[in-house]
């Protein structure tokens, strides 16, 4: 297993070191040029050819792009992320504040994702064709397929405006006023947490469907056993397994629901800065949290591996 | 059983879709529309209390007078990308916030006037190639150090370093309250520079103690309200500064409010929906948008100023494009029918016929060189300039303040005479990089004209012969004069504005589509805060705003 886990380090390595050069080259072949934007900004001054030559020397733009690359790669290695073309706050730093608002959302849909798909899945599967079970299903189709914008907006809607018992948007931080921070996350955390909810009881259901069909499930029915004890003794750990791989990729889609999340609640989070960089084409900032994305899907994939082991004790790691 | 529940999850669902597509509950029965109340310069909504909350109800008993006190909640629609606190990193949206932190030398209002504001007065060289400002004394940044000719060649001297003005050569101190800037060359915009950004005012002892990445994110100014925090993306905030140098009519210490708070929010149904709950007192609208309409029906006063004008040109630059013909510009604009893009602007537009806005100085309202929409005389020019088939082209959308519909609507127009073109939505990156900096060959850019008191303002920025800008668009020797002649005038003139502004609509090389601009929707109980007053619709008179509740 640790020999496992150190080539998985090492794979892992060589995969952020390939995520940084596409990164680093996409945004330097994608058009716009983040000098030319950052003076055409300002309408009331004449920009002449030198003040753009000017400013790209300042931020070492003139410099062979693997130069460039290796600077960056340089800094990154020694924890400098670079600074930001636009606001010149070092881009670690700005990450940093942004991440733990991002997981204020994420986890808690994450969490929800399980806490509430896996009984629904498992109630869904155990009762398959009753009311429970056309209800549930009917319900996380509705959940998978729902837009998170439109979702979002409802929501706004119903809650914010309507019955005004929740703001429609803006982030405070817990240990500022943690009743407010409550109020502020609770709509952005039920639209993340619906796909997770949805897909994760459809996948427990359909995996635990599987399982109930099995020799040693029939045996332990025969055997008298209580249902709670085949269904959680042992159906439900060895059905878990795609669960668990849809889990670890949920972890990343909901990084990735994070950007639209954040948008339409107006959170400050990290979605909304790599968003906004790539519009403005602020360099640093991509690269880093492309980075910072890379480095989550991949402890994302190694979690995922290492609870495989634990769900499955056959599997075994040479 | 089955059968009934699913009924019943489907009617559920029905029912919540159409709650979230349904209109506003809170429209008052007696809104009114914005076009019923147009002005020239001003669309405000005249309609009457809204029926959400009482928070919203636009009860109009008169004021007895300014009140102290209260947290004004702005919501602008883009965070400062940029520093906040070193002008010479300024970019123009993130003024919008830190105005009410620093300060500049003069102040212009919307008719291109200027007040002497951190200088007490100010005098032109007879040959009009220096500026000297006497400053007023006993002014202290929020530091608590003292703003004199120093400190103000200081922050002029950062400018010159940046580069972020071509029209100041030095600056020299005179005395302990006087400067004098020496300009390379005269062109009347060069006293707009110091009313913006350009002449803000930073505190120097604060840049000495703290340095240049403090000052960035921290600006230290002389205005009415100190700065608190500002977080990208999230909120600026600042907080009453009781030292304020300037008092109002009666004596009383300006300014009124406790604190003011920015929201940066950019989804327009987001902004829309914040202003609904409470949330925000003021929010930044676009002249003519959807937001603007939806707030002016329930009762927010909305007043937005036509200073834009959205325009088509083409690339006239090469000989083989299309549109360096005069004809196939001519056709052009005779197949858009403008009069019909104008009802796409919620009530608040007017057909845009010339270049200036309605709301601009050189605003002609009795113009009359523009060529009315009709179809068969476009098709007759089109065959007159060769392309009786028509042809292909691309149609550039330029992203900032962008109406997509408007785009969509031109592409139709100029399909019905058989000009196919390919709509283009560049990003900020590409288009200024590859657009407005860049050569593009025979496509049609459609871009807004952006209107600043002194109307030069963009002309400058934009066609200046000396800047790199839109080098497809060719300058014509006849243009060029006509320019340099407004750019020259000791004062802007409308005369000369409207010389060579009309030039740009009789030959085509501009076609004025719809009218643009911004504004403000606001809670009735914000008082003298300014709304289009200003140089430009984001800048407000903070500290003369007051709360009444």
């Amino acid at each position: 297993m640790v020999s496992y886990l150190i080539r998985r380090l090492i794979q892992s390595f060589f995969v952020l070191i390939l995520v940084t050069i596409l990164v680093f080259a996409a945004m330097r072949i994608l058009p716009g040029d983040p000098i030319r934007m950052l003076l055409t900004q300002n309408q009331e001054a004449e920009i002449t050819q030198e003040q753009i030559n000017f400013m790209r020397h300042q931020y070492g733009l003139d410099k062979p792009l693997y130069v460039q690359y290796f600077i960056w790669l340089d800094g990154v290695f020694k924890g400098d992320l670079g600074r930001s073309i636009l606001n010149h706050v070092p881009v670690a730093n700005e990450i940093l504040r942004r991440v733990p608002i991002t997981l204020n959302l994420g986890i808690p849909a994450f969490l929800l994702g399980i806490i509430l798909g896996i009984p629904a899945g498992i109630i869904c599967a155990v009762r398959r064709g009753k009311f429970i079970d056309t209800l549930v299903t009917t319900l996380a189709n509705i959940g998978i397929t729902v837009p998170v914008f439109w979702l979002g907006f409802l929501l706004v809607y119903i809650f914010g405006i309507h019955l005004r018992v929740l703001p429609v948007q803006g982030y405070t931080s817990p240990t500022d006023n943690l009743l407010l921070n409550i109020k502020q996350t609770v709509l952005p955390i039920i639209c993340l947490a619906l796909f997770p909810i949805a897909s994760t009881s459809r996948q427990t259901r359909s995996s635990m469907l599987d399982v109930m069909k099995q020799d040693y499930i029939r045996t332990a029915w025969s055997k008298g056993l209580q249902e709670r004890w085949v269904v959680v003794k042992h159906a439900l750990k060895n059905s878990l397994i795609p669960v668990v791989t849809l889990s670890g990729m949920g972890l990343s889609m909901i990084m990735g629901g994070a950007v639209i999340v954040e948008t339409v609640f107006n959170v400050p989070g990290i979605g909304r800065l790599a968003v906004q960089s790539v519009f403005s084409k602020d360099y640093p900032y991509v690269q880093g949290v492309v980075l910072f994305i890379a480095i989550v899907v991949i402890v994302a994939n190694f979690l995922t591996d290492i609870a495989y082991g634990y769900f499955d004790p056959r599997i075994r790691y040479n | 059983m089955k059968k009934g529940l699913l009924s019943l999850i489907v009617l559920l669902s029905v029912t919540l879709f159409l709650i979230g597509c349904g209109t506003s509950a809170t429209t008052p029965a007696t809104s009114s529309s914005p076009a019923m109340s147009t002005t020239v310069k001003t669309t405000a909504a005249t309609s009457t209390a809204p029926t959400t909350t009482a928070a919203k109800t636009t009860t109009t008993t008169p004021a007895a007078g300014p009140k102290y006190g209260g947290t004004l909640t702005v919501i602008y629609d883009s965070s400062p990308a940029g520093s906040v606190g070193y002008p010479p990193e300024l970019t123009s949206d993130a003024t919008t916030a830190p105005q009410l932190v620093i300060e500049p030398l003069l102040k212009e209002n919307n008719k291109g006037e200027f007040t002497p504001w951190l200088a007490e007065s100010y005098k032109l060289a007879d040959d009009r190639m220096s500026i000297t400002f006497t400053l007023r004394k006993g002014i202290q940044f929020h530091d608590g150090s003292n703003f004199d000719a120093t400190v103000a060649k200081w922050n002029m001297d950062n400018q010159i370093a940046a580069k972020k003005t071509s029209t100041w050569a030095s600056v020299d101190l005179i005395d302990q309250y006087t400067v004098r800037v020496n300009f390379t060359k005269w062109q009347n915009t060069n006293l707009s520079g110091f009313s913006g950004a350009t002449s803000w005012m930073i505190s120097k002892a604060a840049f000495d103690k703290n340095g240049l990445d403090w000052v960035r994110q921290n600006p230290i100014g002389t205005g009415p309200f100190k700065f608190v925090s500002f977080l990208k993306d999230t909120s600026f905030k600042t907080t009453r500064n009781t030292n304020y140098w300037r008092k109002d009519a009666q004596g009383n210490q300006l300014p009124y409010l406790n604190a003011v708070t920015f929201l940066f929010i950019t989804d327009p149904v987001t902004q829309e929906s914040a202003m609904k709950a409470g949330e925000a007192d003021m929010l930044t609208v676009k002249h003519g948008s959807k937001v603007a309409s939806d707030l002016a029906a329930v009762g927010f006063t909305v007043k937005s100023a036509a200073i834009d004008t959205s325009v088509l040109f083409g690339d006239t630059i090469n000989a083989d494009s299309p549109w360096s013909n005069l004809k196939v510009r001519q056709a052009a604009e005779c197949a858009i029918d403008r009069d019909a893009i104008a009802k796409m602007g919620y009530g608040f537009w007017k057909p845009a016929y010339q270049i200036p806005g309605s709301a601009d100085v050189p605003y002609d309202p009795n113009f009359s060189l523009y060529r009315k929409y009709d179809v068969a005389a476009a098709k007759q020019l089109l065959t007159d300039a060769g392309y009786p088939s028509g042809f292909t082209t691309s149609l550039i959308a330029c992203p900032f303040n962008l109406n997509q519909d408007v785009v969509v609507a031109i592409q139709g127009y100029l399909a019905k005479v058989g000009i196919k073109a390919d709509i283009q939505y560049p990003d900020a990156g590409k288009f200024t990089s590859d657009i407005t900096l860049g050569k593009w060959k025979n496509g049609l850019v459609y871009e807004p004209i952006a209107g600043f008191p002194n109307y030069m303002t963009i002309f400058s920025a934009l066609f200046n012969p000396v800047t790199n800008f839109h080098p497809s668009w060719l300058r014509t020797p006849e243009w060029l004069a006509a320019y340099s002649a407004a750019m020259a005038a000791p004062a802007p003139d409308a005369k000369l504005m409207r010389a060579f502004t009309d030039l740009m609509v009789k030959d085509d090389s501009m076609i004025p589509v719809n009218e643009g601009g911004r504004g403000w929707a606001y809670m009735s109980y914000v008082k003298d805060i300014g709304v289009l007053e200003t140089q430009l619709p984001p800048y407000l008179n903070f500290e003369n705003g007051w709360l009444d509740k």
